[in-house]
């Protein structure tokens, strides 16, 4: 009496393992198709050309860039120019926005997307400055025996032009200073000559005004004492591996920032006027100020 | 504390003076104790800053980054410049002397020798060259430095060295003193009064215990008076109460057995004396009864009826005179003693002297009035004359003597006689002791109650020549002269 009972209860216990594994096997290839499906994120590389901890700036330029490019942006920070340039080379990242030496040190590998346009033009300049209290210092030649404060050994405005400028004085840096300081950052070369850790620093001209703009407390225990020639603005560059295709969106979207609202309030924050396309020959400066120096800075392609 | 203050104030003043104490006592260990506290912190928290700072500068200066060296040795210090387990200024020397990095740029100056550390900076280089792991310290003018090597992989790469200054302390102690300050003064406030209120309560029992007593001394055998309501109080002070209260009634019965004894004292001493004055009353009476027939008889004369007429208006007034003193004795009235109290009871005694031949010489410095009351005085003068009546040998001289002093009146009785022995004299005041066959035995000791209720004393002095009853009684309750 009882068999048949068992083999119907047998029965609907294979039914139901039967439908699990189905499920399951459903589940299991949405998952690998969204997987599929789901675009690589745009990696971009941000360096210290840009005053990058604006409130907000980098959250909110990252969901501009994603809603216009369709596909996730990550945002990758190293501490010096160095690393970003080494990551851009390697196809590690897509795109960065890096400085006009390591730009012009290797301008065979990087496709130009970008030049900001800092006050009309797509120039910038390298500031000397001193403490603010500090009233004799004219230029780099009343600077013999100080404590110098340097951004970082990529950087144009602070390193490259100080020491061609120091160059062009007849002078070599690590006789003339007392002793030569890497902050890592526009705005630390600000902070230690404030401070008085160094007694005078060189720095990108655009980052100073910015600050000056938006935290004068800082700016204002300084003084500019010299301000450089012109040089191009730092670029948006892409990777040689970045796709044709990548590269053209992301340079159409960053031209055409300035032309919609939340990119025009973007651009506000960097106080930056919009992007351009310049002519490369913006960077030659640049360029004859890495050929002078050759022989002195150990450069790699 | 002050002796002669009153249980009331001495008290709640005791409990708030320890009150007081208490709490100075409990914020100087407080004290104390926060002061430890802060020499143990700021030890700690000087030994773990640079420690921190010596592993963190390691990995700095391993790879030549002045800039997050300068970082990492600031941040300890930034926007905490008051702090006091801070150190002055923070500086990294090399092995020459030399900044590396330092807190304090203005003071210590990159890449130039230390020379803010002074004289001392050589101090500090030596020991740092002998120090491998464990910070070295250096004690010089109002500083005390943490000198410490700082290495990577057991190579020496700087020496860090903290300066404190030796007074950074003093505003924390300040501000612990002012803490507790004002946490004692809190304290002190609110312990106080209620010391204050403490005493106060447990005063008023025994202020209440002082007032009953004082109440029963006065008012003595008044039964409602000696209600108190201390005597339902639980403990030693109810229990002491009761006990005084017992005390004073037996005490006020006591009295009122000694009033009855001395009135039948004075009756007793007015029956020895009975016989005499009858015999004083009866002599003039004889006198006067001759005086009537001699008148009866020749009384058409002239003169013999005025010389009868005389006598008899002698010998009425001595019996009138001795009627008048023997009312007093009778009937005591409230007045105060005069001269004349003492001729009445020379009077009163005439009979009893000159039964026995004696000589009653009196010797009176001359006073006038006094405030003492005439009846117990009286008495008492009278029960030492009988005794001295009593003790004189036959046709002997009693000399009694009065003097008055500015603020006592001194009674002197002495007779004759054999002197009263020396056992017997200590037990003489006590009642029934008397030696008198005559007496009741209770004649010296009423005296003495008297005089002592009267704020005097009795004292004796017994020779082989002279027995002397010296009484001597102020003018003044009040005042101890005697």
């Amino acid at each position: 009496m009882w068999r048949p009972r068992a083999s119907g209860r047998s029965g609907h216990a294979r039914l139901c393992a039967g439908i699990f594994c189905a499920l399951f096997i459903l589940y299991s290839a949405s998952r690998a198709a969204s997987a599929d499906q789901a675009p690589r994120p745009l990696s971009f590389g941000i360096t210290a050309v840009f005053p990058v901890d604006q409130e907000n700036f980098l959250s909110d330029w990252k969901r501009y860039l994603e809603t216009r490019l369709g596909r996730p942006v990550q945002f990758v920070r190293r501490k010096s120019y160095a690393e970003i340039t080494d990551m851009l080379l390697s196809g590690q990242l897509d795109a960065a926005w890096i400085c006009s030496f390591p730009y012009v040190l290797n301008r065979q590998q990087f496709r130009l997307l970008a030049t900001p346009v800092f006050h009309g033009e797509p120039y910038y300049r390298s500031y000397l400055i001193v403490s603010a209290d500090d009233h004799k210092t004219r230029g780099y030649r009343d600077l013999k025996g100080k404590v110098f404060a340097y951004v970082e050994p990529r950087s144009n405005t602070g390193y490259l032009y100080p020491r061609y400028r120091l160059h062009q004085l007849g002078l070599d840096d690590r006789q003339f200073f007392r002793d030569t300081v890497f902050t890592w950052a526009h705005a630390n070369v600000i902070r230690a000559v404030a401070e008085k850790m160094a007694d005078a620093g060189a720095l990108d001209g655009y980052i100073w005004e910015v600050i000056r703009h938006r935290q004068p407390a800082l700016a204002i225990r300084t003084r500019v004492v010299a301000r450089s020639d012109k040089f191009g603005f730092p670029p948006i560059v892409a990777s040689a591996s970045t796709s044709e295709e990548t590269a053209g969106k992301l340079k159409k979207i960053l031209l055409e920032m300035h032309l919609d609202p939340d990119g025009k309030r973007l651009l506000d924050k960097l106080d930056l006027d919009r992007m351009i396309l310049p002519s490369p020959s913006i960077y030659d400066s640049v360029e004859a100020m890495v050929g002078t120096l050759a022989g002195k800075l150990a450069l790699r392609p | 504390m002050i002796p002669h203050l009153s249980f009331r104030y001495r008290i709640p003043i005791n409990l708030a003076a320890a009150a007081l104490g208490t709490a100075l006592l409990i914020s100087g260990f407080v004290l104390w104790h926060d002061i430890q506290s802060i020499h143990h912190d700021a030890d700690f928290a000087a030994n773990q800053l640079g420690l921190l700072l010596a592993n963190t500068l390691a990995k700095d200066l391993a790879i030549d980054d002045q800039w997050q060296a300068y970082l990492d040795l600031t941040a300890p210090f930034r926007d905490n410049r008051e702090n006091w387990l801070l150190p002055a200024f923070a500086v990294v020397i090399d092995g020459s002397g030399k900044t590396l990095v330092s807190s304090d740029p203005k003071r210590f100056p990159l890449a130039l020798s230390a020379t803010a550390l002074k004289a001392y900076l050589p101090s500090i280089l030596d020991m740092a060259a002998h120090t491998i792991r464990q910070p070295a310290y250096l004690e010089r003018d109002h500083f005390h430095f943490h000198i410490r090597p700082i290495s990577s992989n057991s190579q020496f790469l700087a020496t860090l060295v903290l300066g404190f200054e030796d007074d950074r302390l003093w505003p924390r102690y300040l501000l612990s003193i002012q803490q507790i300050a004002i946490g004692t003064a809190v304290s002190i406030l609110l312990l106080l009064p209620l010391g204050w209120w403490l005493g106060r309560r447990l005063a008023r029992p025994l202020t209440e215990l002082q007032q009953c007593v004082t109440r029963w001394a006065d008012q003595s055998g008044d039964k409602e008076a000696t209600q108190c309501a201390v005597e339902n109080h639980h403990g030693e002070l109810g229990l002491l109460a009761r006990r005084i209260q017992q005390v004073s009634q037996q005490l006020s019965e006591r009295k009122q057995i000694e009033k009855q004894l001395a009135h039948t004292e004075r009756q007793a001493a007015l029956g020895r004396l009975a016989a005499g004055i009858a015999h004083e009353i009866n002599n003039p009476l004889g006198g006067m009864l001759t005086a009537i027939a001699i008148n009866k008889r020749h009384g058409h004369d002239p003169t013999v009826a005025k010389d009868t007429i005389d006598l008899i208006e002698r010998g009425l007034q001595q019996i009138r005179g001795i009627v008048a003193a023997l009312l007093v004795e009778v009937k005591p009235e409230e007045r105060t003693l005069e001269p004349k109290d003492v001729q009445d009871i020379a009077r009163l005694l005439g009979t009893k002297l000159r039964g026995k031949g004696l000589h009653l010489a009196i010797e009176d410095t001359g006073w006038e009035h006094t405030q003492l009351p005439a009846g117990p005085v009286r008495q008492v003068l009278l029960n030492l004359l009988l005794n001295a009546i009593q003790a004189s040998p036959e046709n002997t001289r009693i000399h009694l003597s009065l003097q008055a002093d500015t603020d006592q009146l001194v009674v002197r009785i002495s007779n004759t006689g054999p002197p009263i022995p020396a056992e017997q004299q200590q037990r003489l005041f006590e009642p029934l002791v008397g030696n008198n066959p005559d007496g009741n035995g209770l004649g010296l000791w009423i005296s003495d109650q008297i005089v002592h209720r009267l704020g005097g004393k009795i004292q004796l002095y017994s020779t082989t020549e002279h027995t002397v009853f010296e009484v001597c009684i102020p003018w003044e309750k009040s005042n101890e002269s005697c």
